[in-house]
């Protein structure tokens, strides 16, 4: 076996004994050698600039580099829900027909388990393969363009005004699409302080697990501006994370922010294969929760809204959702919550997308139009931007949750994280009632 | 500072044409940006497809970009071309997912379901499909015109390599 050269022993023993971050020992070392190369080989010249400069020119631009991130995050949004709506409409229509022969089963408790409950929660939940499937393709081809680390890049004047780390907004753009992978990739961030405020303020970037509330919310209440309205509540995500960030470094921690150090690799033009693999891999994720934790959650909640102290084929106010529901109904009356929103934001702890599967089960519907027309009538228009809000805000999962546990390495910072989340989307959520009521009945 | 391109980008010396090319661009969509926003906010009248508030301000950022090209374009600094690029892919960006939001409604429409079947194809018709379509138009009109004076200019003569 060979020896390790002096100057990995040198590094090793630099970052033991100064507690180095090892991934910047190695970056300053391997810049050292890079310099000294080049100033014995390169002599500066007509060097010419290449079409990711000129690219980068603008989309680095001081001024103009954050609207153009904006036009660039609301066309991602308005393609995920805009163009995926007539392909959930059909996944919806293919629900609704196997409905009518599961429906046709001559043992009652079976038929109702099977329509109600598999087909009206898994099956509802399903048609939102489109959306979140798109969502990952659009985050794909940013990545493979090298847009993405731009965007960090954008972000990170912002941030650094605000006396926060660059490098966090790396793990909260992940929050897009998943924020258990927002949270492991918290450990990249520089500094014990910084690393904690990016772990806490994570899962406040909205996750593909929030979408579908979005999607029907804003489909139902607000049609002609849905995309617009699903974009507005992912941008809402990245203000309250700086924002919270920005209180958190106020109140608790005290650290000085780092400059962000950066390589960009120069553009690439996205290939078709490279795309939709990591669309599909990153999408098989949702399936196979759909198909394990949603499949289980949706049979749990057949029973809870089946089975009432009275026995089974109890009206639904008599379920045992229902009781559920009813007991913490009075705190969210000041935003307008029925019942059954609560009983849904219950299950929505264990995942996001069992909050439009508890919905949809408790109602008992079988398509988005339907549903949203039920929703309508529960909820007014103010408290369905509230409940929006509060979906955004208060815990994403019990994955999230476990996540944080195993990245602070402390109950109390996990207990804190849940309780802060849960405070923060009550208080959100209300402000929005109160200033929403002078805009909207 | 001053940038040069390299030859593969293919930029022209003179930005005199490019550069009334980006502002005139620039004004446009800040413009039609500018009245997007008034309809929305219901200080003029309706006008059909102009419904989109975030829309109108995005076009406003479209034009910015094309604005901020023509500076150094009009003192012949190529790294103007550097907005015109950004502002024709941000343009395609909005035309295309504008076109792809009309295919699917088409189809939705096409399949008889139950929410499409008031849908309207003009009502799909915004801003930002008719302006990339006024603004490739124009472009290709100007490069064809450049390049037909290239042609007819006395004493130009190819230059054979032999």
């Amino acid at each position: 076996m060979s020896e390790p050269p002096d100057s990995d022993l040198k590094l090793e023993e630099d970052s033991e004994s100064f507690k180095i971050d090892p991934q910047l020992a190695l970056a300053d070392e391997r810049y050292e050698v890079i310099g000294s190369i080049l100033c014995e080989v390169y002599e500066p010249g007509d060097a010419k600039w290449v079409l990711s400069d000129m690219l980068d020119r603008v989309l680095l631009h001081k001024y103009l580099g954050l609207p153009i991130f904006v036009v660039i995050m609301w066309a991602m949004f308005h393609f995920t829900f805009q163009i995926s709506v007539v392909f959930m409409e059909m996944i919806a229509q293919l629900f609704i027909w196997l409905g009518t022969y599961t429906s046709l089963i001559q043992i009652p408790w079976l038929a109702s388990l099977l329509t109600d409950g598999v087909l009206s929660g898994v099956g509802f939940i399903l048609t939102f393969v489109p959306p979140i499937f798109f969502l990952y393709l659009a985050i794909s081809i940013l990545e493979d363009t090298g847009y993405l680390s731009r965007a960090a890049f954008v972000m990170d004047r912002l941030m650094m005004k605000m006396g926060l780390h660059g490098r966090s907004f790396i793990p909260l753009l992940l929050g897009f699409g998943c924020s258990v992978a927002s949270v492991m990739a918290a450990r990249t961030v520089d500094g014990e302080s910084n690393r904690l405020t990016t772990i806490l303020v994570s899962p406040l970037m909205s996750c593909a697990g929030r979408l579908p509330i979005y999607i029907l919310i804003a489909g139902g209440f607000f049609p002609a501006y849905a995309g617009t309205i699903v974009f507005l509540m992912y941008m809402l995500g990245i203000v309250m994370a700086i924002v919270v960030s920005l209180i958190f470094k106020k109140v608790l921690f005290r650290e000085e922010s780092s400059s962000l150090l950066m390589e960009l690799s120069q553009y690439q033009v996205p290939t078709l294969h490279g795309s939709f693999r990591h669309m599909w891999d990153r999408g098989l994720l949702f399936l196979k929760t759909a198909g394990t934790y949603l499949m289980i959650g949706s049979i749990i909640m057949w029973v809870l809204s089946s089975f009432g102290p009275g026995g089974y084929g109890v009206p639904v106010e008599a379920s045992f959702a229902s009781i559920l529901g009813k007991i913490f109904e009075p705190l969210f009356i000041p935003l307008g919550f029925s019942w059954q929103i609560v009983t849904a934001l219950i299950f929505g702890v264990i995942a996001k997308e069992a909050v439009v599967q508890t919905l949809s089960i408790i109602y008992a519907v079988g398509g988005t139009a339907t549903f949203a027309v039920a929703l309508t009538a529960s909820i007014s228009p103010l408290s369905a931007v509230a409940l929006m809000v509060f979906v955004l805000l208060y815990i994403p999962c019990l994955a999230t949750i476990g996540a944080v546990r195993k990245e602070t390495g402390s109950w109390k910072w996990t207990g804190f994280s849940v309780i802060y989340q849960l405070i923060l989307a009550y208080l959100v959520a209300l402000i929005v009632i109160f200033i929403g009521g002078f805009f909207l009945v | 500072m001053s940038r040069t391109y390299t030859e593969e980008i293919g930029v022209p010396e003179d930005g005199t044409g490019p550069a009334i090319l980006t502002l005139i661009a620039g004004l446009a969509y800040a413009g039609v940006g500018t009245l997007q926003i008034l309809v929305a906010f219901g200080l003029i009248g309706p006008i059909i497809g102009f419904t989109d508030l975030i829309g109108g301000f995005l076009l406003i950022i479209v034009g910015a970009v094309f604005l901020t090209g023509v500076k150094p374009l009009s003192k012949d600094e190529q790294e103007g071309y550097a907005f015109i690029t950004v502002g024709f892919i941000l343009a395609t960006i909005l035309f295309a997912l504008q076109a792809m939001v009309i295919i699917t409604n088409a189809l939705g429409w096409y399949l008889q379901f139950e929410a499409w079947l008031g849908w309207n194809v003009f009502n799909d018709i915004t801003p930002t499909l008719w302006m990339f379509i006024i603004l490739m138009t124009v472009t290709g009109a100007l490069w064809i015109f450049g390049k037909l004076k290239e042609k007819r200019r006395p004493g130009t003569k190819e230059v054979s390599s032999e």
